[in-house]
């Protein structure tokens, strides 16, 4: 793959970086690559090939391509630290003897020695709000890591609402959240995705959009921060048959930093309960979270497992009634019947949040939908199957205290 | 736990930082846990909690100290950061707590630093590992990028703890490093000296699987006033790593804003890193790989009779630099050496597994028959131990250990 006619030009009251994007070792046809912000960001956007680099090698190694060359210079920690990216994902996701594209770029350069700014990625979910509040409540404002800027992207999750209008009014919104808390947000535009499209290749490629997209505003910043997905322990470290790790990872997304931009992924010990309990306490979050997988930038719809499961989290912290961002106030029996989590393909198990909801809802009484959560997780590992197994387990279960299932899992 | 009193002085001529470390919920003494260097690197001593409480987190998880508590404010990514290390340790090796250990310390308004030194560092032993570190920094990062290693970083009291033998790795790595434009830092240290009679009865597991990253990291922080960065050359490589005490997941959780812990090299095989040196005329003539030090003599530190001697002699040896080397006593490797020198763990095999074919291919199928054979025998002896331990894991868990008694008194009858 080859990179080159790396330009910034004004389009509108838009600023863009673009690069043309050659394929060698593929059919695949010739793309222009393009970042965008709005016109009063515009001096943040960079020269450099960086954000094009990270954005475009995962494709170009996805894709069988032997190298990457880069028609400029490139900082030697982000070579160094892309490669170790690429082979953790090859350790994770693919044939452990396909190899690596190899990187060429025309020079090395060195460090731009910029003031301190930190950044951040914002979607108005659980995860990025928390990443707010815990910045402002750990950092004082002076500190080079007190977070000033929010990043939103338009162009990376193509399956949800990709009107430009829904997420002109969600910029907007999140806006005034951000606002409040002294930070502002800056839309960018890219359409990084379309090198590679497919959705399974999106969940290892996330990371490597946002800090693709980061990269391509280096001119302000010197540090990003993405909000964690998993805590510690639903975090997975190793490939696994069930559930493979998130593309968006803390071994993987440190790497994509090179030395003027450092690129953090934050939240690790904060379960999606803790992040939803410190969010209760902040009005402006709690009325503008943004969750939903169908609608997102759009409204919450209420009914999506993403939405159901934020309002039981809510509940559970005795806050949905005080929200804003859903139409309901309450969750019933029958919303929860009505999802459906299969086993997941990347990433932790959704499971997770719903068993650390089962204590707070039952103290607040709500044994109603517990049950539907226990009968949830049961479905989602298959474990309503019909037939002698089911009956084996029963039996297990009544009258043998679940001797052969421990049995089982002790020998495995 | 609390950490009070960080001073700087000197003593016997060197400059020191150190704090004293009070136990709070454990019997063990209060101890002056210090960091020292050579009177020419007294102004790069950092005289901040940080090396301190880096230091000090891994132990009091390990005794199960409730808090540590610092009365000086901290960066607070880095309390964030050792924050999720506690969380790591706690689900690699999860024990019974009722809480996770607390950092007690508030945080500090700004870094302690003002402004990047640009400077980096690295541990440098004279090690396959740490060499190999070295080269790579060498052909990737210009002279003037700040990646670019200035300083290297030699410790005493953590795996070197005979002043003697520790002035002749010094002695042998100065030139070494300033051939290869390098500052060669020493760093005096009880760090581990604290612990390390006690966990030598232990077989080292504090050590290990939780003390090393932390201590050296600390280390680093301690030389925080002259470096922005300290990286750590891997002993595995990616596929091989499984949790303890030095991993690519857990050694940059003890970064602050200001000094970055950096974990490296773990995309190359350890073959891979011998052969990145083996045309390095200067490093393969310093290669230090032995840890018996009680065999040390100036100009020779590889005993090329232990396990790892003998390892590196063959990995050497398909590279077909061995007899271009002096810093082995021999060049070359015999069947009966390496009969006797071969010690398998699970975490040595890869090592082994990887000379295989290039010792093949170098005509020394001898060597290869050696090694096969002691894969063979480790692998009879983990299937039949395996074996047994599940039996005894059954008998205990669902059998109140009936086939235990049983077997004792089939035992007991049959003499």
């Amino acid at each position: 793959m080859k990179l080159s006619r790396i330009t910034k030009e004004k389009t509108g009251n838009r600023v863009r970086i673009t690069a043309s994007v050659s394929w060698e070792d593929n059919d695949l046809e010739e793309k222009v690559v393009f970042f965008e912000t709005e016109e009063e960001f515009g001096s943040g956007l960079t020269s450099l090939p960086h954000p094009f680099v990270v954005g475009c090698l995962l494709p170009a190694f996805h894709h069988g391509e032997k190298r990457l060359a880069i028609d400029g210079p490139l900082c030697p920690e982000l070579e160094e630290g892309l490669d170790i990216a690429l082979h953790w994902l090859r350790h994770w996701y693919y044939d452990p003897h396909k190899s690596l594209p190899v990187i060429e770029s025309k020079e090395k350069i060195s460090f731009t020695n910029k003031p301190a700014r930190a950044g951040f990625f914002f979607t108005g979910g659980i995860d990025s709000l928390a990443t707010l509040r815990a910045n402002r409540l750990h950092y004082p404002p002076d500190h080079p890591r007190y977070i000033k800027d929010g990043i939103i992207i338009y162009g990376q999750n193509i399956e949800s609402d990709t009107h430009p209008d829904t997420f002109k009014k969600a910029v907007s919104i999140l806006s005034d959240v951000t606002k409040e808390a002294d930070v502002t947000l800056m839309p960018i535009y890219t359409n990084i995705r379309h090198l590679e499209a497919g959705r399974p290749f999106f969940d290892i490629f996330l990371g490597a959009i946002l800090a693709a997209s980061a990269h391509a505003m280096s001119n302000y910043l010197t540090s990003v921060s993405i909000a964690a997905s998993d805590d510690i322990p639903t975090l997975t470290l190793v490939n696994s048959v069930h559930v493979k790790p998130y593309g968006s990872h803390p071994l993987i997304d440190p790497n994509y930093s090179s030395t003027d931009l450092r690129v953090i992924h934050e939240g690790l010990t904060r379960s999606r309960l803790d992040k939803t309990r410190m969010i209760a306490q902040w009005e402006a979050g709690l009325h503008n979270i943004k969750v939903c997988g169908p609608n997102w930038p759009g409204e919450n719809c209420g009914r999506c497992e993403k939405c159901v499961r934020t309002m039981l989290a809510l509940l559970a912290v005795d806050s949905l009634a005080k929200s804003n961002a859903f139409p309901d106030e309450d969750v019933s029996p029958d919303m929860i019947a009505g999802i459906h989590i299969g086993k997941p393909k990347f990433g932790y198990s959704v499971d997770d949040c719903y068993l650390e909801l089962i204590n707070p809802l039952l103290e607040k009484g709500r044994r109603d939908l517990v049950e539907e959560i226990q009968k949830l997780i049961d479905r989602s590992q298959g474990r309503q199957k019909k037939g002698i197994r089911s009956s084996l387990r029963k039996i297990d279960q009544k009258y043998l205290h679940g001797f052969f299932r421990q049995a089982k899992s002790f020998i495995n | 736990m609390k950490i009070t009193n960080i001073t700087s002085s000197q003593l016997n001529g060197r400059p020191r930082i150190s704090a004293k470390v009070t136990w709070e919920d454990c019997d063990r003494p209060p101890y002056e846990l210090y960091f020292e260097t050579e009177a020419e690197f007294s102004a790069d001593l950092t005289c901040s909690p940080h090396p301190f409480l880096v230091g000090c987190v891994v132990p009091a998880l390990f005794y199960g100290e409730k808090r540590v508590k610092v009365d000086e404010g901290i960066c607070p990514e880095l309390k964030d950061n050792l924050t999720n290390a506690i969380a790591v340790f706690n689900h690699w090796f999860p024990e019974e707590r009722s809480d996770p250990l607390k950092i007690d310390a508030k945080t500090s308004e700004s870094p302690v630093k003002n402004g990047r030194t640009n400077r980096a560092g690295f541990f440098f032993s004279g090690g396959v590992d740490s060499f190999s570190l070295l080269r790579h920094n060498r052909l990737e990062y210009p002279r003037r990028h700040p990646g670019y290693f200035k300083d290297s970083i030699l410790i005493y009291g953590l795996e070197l703890d005979d002043p003697q033998a520790f002035q002749y790795v010094h002695n042998s790595l100065q030139p070494v490093a300033e051939l290869f434009d390098l500052n060669m830092i020493p760093v005096y240290t009880n760090i581990y000296l604290e612990y390390r009679q006690e966990d030598a009865k232990n077989k080292f597991v504090f050590w290990w699987y939780y003390l090393m990253g932390s201590a050296l990291a600390s280390v680093g922080h301690a030389l925080a006033n002259r470096l922005d960065s300290v990286s750590i050359a891997s002993e595995y490589n990616l596929p091989q790593h499984v949790p303890h005490g030095c991993h690519p997941f857990l050694d940059p959780f003890y970064s602050s804003f200001d000094f970055r812990v950096r974990h490296e090299m773990f995309t190359l095989t350890r073959y891979e890193k011998v052969k990145l040196i083996s045309d390095w005329e200067n490093a393969l003539e310093n290669i230090r790989v032995c840890n018996i030090f009680d065999r040390y003599s100036e100009g020779a530190l590889n005993c090329g009779k232990c396990e790892k001697c003998v390892r590196t002699m063959m990995a050497l040896l398909a590279a077909g630099k061995l007899e271009q080397t002096s810093a082995f006593p021999t060049q070359d490797v015999s069947p009966a050496l390496v009969r006797k020198a071969i010690k398998l763990k699970p975490t040595r095999l890869p090592w082994y597994y990887e000379l295989i074919e290039p010792l093949s291919e170098a005509g020394r199928e001898d060597l290869v028959k050696e090694i096969n054979d002691a894969m063979d025998a480790f692998y009879l002896l983990q299937n039949e131990s395996r074996f047994k331990k599940t039996m005894k894991a059954v008998d205990n868990k669902f059998l109140d250990g009936q086939l235990r008694k049983l077997h004792r008194k089939f035992r007991s009858s049959s003499k």
